[in-house]
């Protein structure tokens, strides 16, 4: 046995907190052996309406593009929701809601990370995810004047980890690197855990084996859906993944895209059009509004010269430095922040006197569902002002020529 | 073709002599190996060999002009594309090439010539031809001992300030090849290195080029130019940077100190700003404050142009491109460079300081000599060993040995000439 494994025996606590961490898998390996049909059924036989609610809260929490999962209990249900949630995203097959559920459970993940009592759990931690590490508990690093490090990661581990987050914090060239490692303070190691936890999750969905992925889920379906409690479940998530299509397809192939010598600014939500504005004045951008205007173009299929040149009339323009984040974003295809996290950053506009919408204050009214829903993202608006144009269009154009008859 | 045919028996000799000498690279049956002929510029690629006698009989064979072997290995090096080969994994491989780097000695050993109407010159080429405006312009790119000691110097602060320094490797890991003309090639073999995905190579590349550096990060405030918690007790780049700017502060020779300041600063008023709180800044790099510091009027953006020059002279000037591909060919050791008749020479980190890129990988006799015509309107001089050679001029016609006939031939300035 591990020395990891005697720990994490002693700390359960840290297992029930932090589910994703290969321990439970060994602590717990009696629950682990037994297959997914007994899992499930005794599972939903000792704790069937707490399972129930918890499940569904980590969904409808991550359909709707929250950071926190509320009321998340560290106990050794929680382990088991988190094998149930590797079953479910399996079954589900479905890229987006995998991702949202990643993004909410990695970002909960680093909430609980912050909030460890004691920083010396990071070392188990990462002695436990296999991260090559160094640690100095008893004799922090100093990183600077103000920044300390209790533990440095092996720069081929930073790289992995750090692959996905393009903000230049995270670039290896901006980091503390000696002598093969990475020197991190607590909060930047948490961060780049975070993305395991996020990695993990998105790996739900893949796979076993390719040649027998179709039958293996389909023939998992059907042996689970025999568990009364559990379709149950999984109906309610399909129902919730069906009314919220819109929400969750947001950068479906069906979104509106850039089209040579179509000038899609006016169907611009406000966040977007403030952040423009201050281009045409020629004011610098944060790194935030800068970012999230990328990314959100990209969603938008942008040719890549097309965004460059929006950038060039910026004071501090730099062609190869908005060249490589131009590129970086277009690659890694990253969805632009939704608006519950935009109206957090503070670059909401939808009450501005000169840029608010009344999509984003009052709703669109959605046929299908037959009720008035709200905006949560800035790339549903640009649809929703796009429909609304060719309604009108078609509206102005057929009604005088009835008349003029 | 005759000049051709001089070259290429040369360079069989050299390979007959080398036969059973022939060095072996590491996992040489998963490698794929290229080839171009001296009868065209078509490169023969996709091949493989299960031995270093199977591959030495293939050369003289066939004796080719140039010989390269990926960096990657394969399941099967030899299948026709890259799909099939079953990719395994790639060295690190850094190339370090005198023709990227900024020399003076350029503008007067590099040479251009136009194809259309045969207007020259000296120096780097325009974009078109002065006089035709014709854009077919032939370059001819020559090395001297500034270039090829500056590319050595490229791989001193690559192995030493980065590999050895910051990712923890150790010089005995890197290999250095010396490619046969421009430049050097560093080879890292390492089962952890190998499986590196191109965009991580990137990252890796990047922190050693210094390219992508945030001055904000490190502590660069953009709004006024104030500096915090950057100093010499940082680690990584904002560690050098600091220790750079200490030293050209420490300059002690005011004219010294405003020549070097000027290299990256051209505002003369800075300049003075810095010479005058000089002693102040010093203070602030070599003390860990929790205060922010800046100079008055100095500005942000003046930092930040000072501090990222500064950056850009630290970093290793690597070419980007060939640490990220990874599927890349690269020269053979102990093979001959087509371009220039020397030898790939593979180099210990010791015995760097005093290889010689003009005499350690020069084969052929100086004894024997060959009688030459210059070819090209003008040569600038070239060392060979102990001796410099040229300049020439078009139609000269010169006996010289073995050695230099080789260069200038496979350098296509010149021809053999009959009597
Ligand atoms: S509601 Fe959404 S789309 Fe509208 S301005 Fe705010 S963030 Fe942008
Ligand atoms: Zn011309
Ligand atoms: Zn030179």
């Amino acid at each position: 046995m591990s020395s990891d494994e005697n720990y994490f025996k002693s700390n359960k606590w840290l297992l029930n907190d932090f589910p994703w961490l290969p321990s439970t898998k060994k602590v717990y390996k009696d629950i682990g052996k037994t297959n997914p049909i007994e899992f499930v059924k005794n599972l939903y036989e000792l704790n069937g309406p707490e399972l129930t609610s918890r499940i569904e809260t980590i969904f409808v929490e991550a359909i709707n593009n929250s950071e926190i999962i509320p009321d998340y209990e560290p106990d050794e249900l929680n382990i088991q929701i988190y094998w149930m949630l590797r079953i479910l995203l399996y079954i589900l097959n479905n890229t987006q809601l995998t991702n949202r559920v990643a993004n909410l459970y990695s970002k909960n993940a680093l909430e609980r990370l912050k909030a460890i009592p004691n920083k010396e759990n990071l070392y188990w931690i990462c002695e436990d995810l296999g991260l090559n590490i160094k640690s100095y508990f008893h004799n922090p690093q100093k990183i600077t004047s103000r920044d300390y490090s209790n533990i440095s990661l092996h720069y081929l581990d930073f790289i992995k980890l750090a692959e996905y987050l393009k903000d230049e914090n995270r670039k290896l060239v901006n980091n503390s690197l000696s002598d093969g490692y990475v020197i991190l303070t607590d909060p930047d190691l948490e961060r780049l855990i975070q993305e395991y936890v996020r990695n993990e999750i998105l790996n739900f969905e893949k796979a076993r084996s390719e040649d027998t992925d179709k039958e293996d889920r389909a023939h998992l379906e059907k042996i689970l859906l025999q568990v009364e409690d559990f379709k149950k479940t999984y109906k309610k998530i399909k129902a919730l993944v069906l009314e919220k299509k819109e929400d969750l397809s947001i950068v479906s192939s069906e979104m509106i895209s850039f089209k040579e010598g179509e000038n899609l600014s006016p169907f611009f939500p406000p966040c977007v059009r403030v952040i423009y504005s201050k281009i045409e004045r020629n004011e610098n951008l944060v790194h935030n509004e800068r970012l999230f205007l990328v990314f959100f173009l990209n969603a938008l299929k942008y040719p890549l010269d097309e965004m460059i040149n929006i950038f060039k009339m910026l004071p501090d323009f730099d062609e190869s430095i908005a060249r490589y984040q131009v590129e970086f974003a277009v690659r890694k295809a990253y969805t632009p922040h939704g608006c519950a996290k935009l109206e957090t950053l503070g670059m909401c506009y939808k009450n501005d006197k000169t840029f608010g919408d009344e999509i984003c204050r009052d709703g669109y009214y959605s046929k299908k569902q037959e009720k008035q829903l709200k905006i949560s993202h800035p790339l549903s608006f640009v649809n929703i002002k796009k429909y609304r144009e060719l309604r009108n269009k078609t509206f102005k154009n057929t009604k005088p020529q009835n008349l003029s008859k | 073709m005759e000049s051709i045919n001089f070259v290429k028996r040369l360079f069989q000799a050299y390979y007959k002599e080398q036969r059973d000498l022939f060095p072996s690279v590491s996992n040489l049956e998963r490698r794929e190996f290229a080839f171009i002929p001296w009868e065209n510029n078509v490169m023969i690629r996709h091949l493989g060999f299960n031995s270093i006698n199977i591959l030495t009989n293939y050369i003289l064979q066939n004796v080719p002009k140039h010989m390269y072997s990926s960096a990657s290995l394969y399941e099967l090096p030899d299948a026709p594309t890259m799909e099939y080969k079953n990719y395994m994994g790639c060295d690190l491989v850094f190339d370090i090439d005198a023709d990227h780097l900024d020399t003076s000695c350029k503008e007067t050993h590099d040479f251009w010539q136009c194809q259309a109407c045969n207007n020259h010159g000296v120096g780097e080429a325009p974009l078109e031809c002065d006089k035709c405006n014709s854009k077919k312009l032939s370059k001819i790119n020559w090395i001297c001992d500034e270039c090829l000691e500056q590319a050595k110097e490229e791989v001193f602060k690559l192995i030493n300030n980065f590999l050895e320094q910051d990712f923890g490797l150790s010089r005995k890991d890197c290999s250095i090849l010396f490619s046969g003309h421009r430049g050097y090639h560093i080879h890292i073999e390492n089962e952890n290195l190998r499986n590196l995905k191109s965009q991580e190579r990137r990252e890796i590349v990047d922190y050693i080029t210094g390219k992508n550096i945030s001055l904000r990060v490190f502590g660069l405030k953009e709004s006024g130019g104030g500096i915090s918690r950057f100093n010499q007790y940082n680690y990584g780049w904002p560690r050098k940077i600091m220790l750079k700017l200490k030293d050209i502060l420490l300059i002690e020779k005011k004219n010294d100190l405003r020549l070097e300041l000027h290299q990256y600063i051209k505002d003369k008023d800075k300049i003075e700003k810095l010479i005058a709180d000089k002693n102040d800044l010093i203070i602030n790099i070599t003390t860990q404050t929790q205060k922010d510091w800046d100079l008055l009027k100095f500005g942000y953006v003046t930092w930040k142009n000072l501090l990222l020059k500064i950056a850009k002279s630290i970093g290793a000037d690597v070419d980007v491109p060939v640490t990220i591909d990874t599927h890349r060919l690269i020269r053979y050791p102990d093979s001959l460079h087509g371009g220039s008749g020397f030898k790939v020479v593979e180099i210990n980190y010791s015995d760097l300081e005093k290889f010689d890129p003009f005499s350690d990988p020069v084969v052929f006799s100086h004894t024997n000599l060959q009688k030459l015509e210059i070819t090209a309107p003008q040569v600038a001089s070239i060392r060979v060993r102990d001796k410099t050679f040229g300049p020439f001029k078009k139609g000269e016609i010169q006996e010289l040995p073995h050695d230099i006939a080789v260069f200038l031939i496979c350098k296509n300035v010149a021809k053999i000439k009959r009597n």
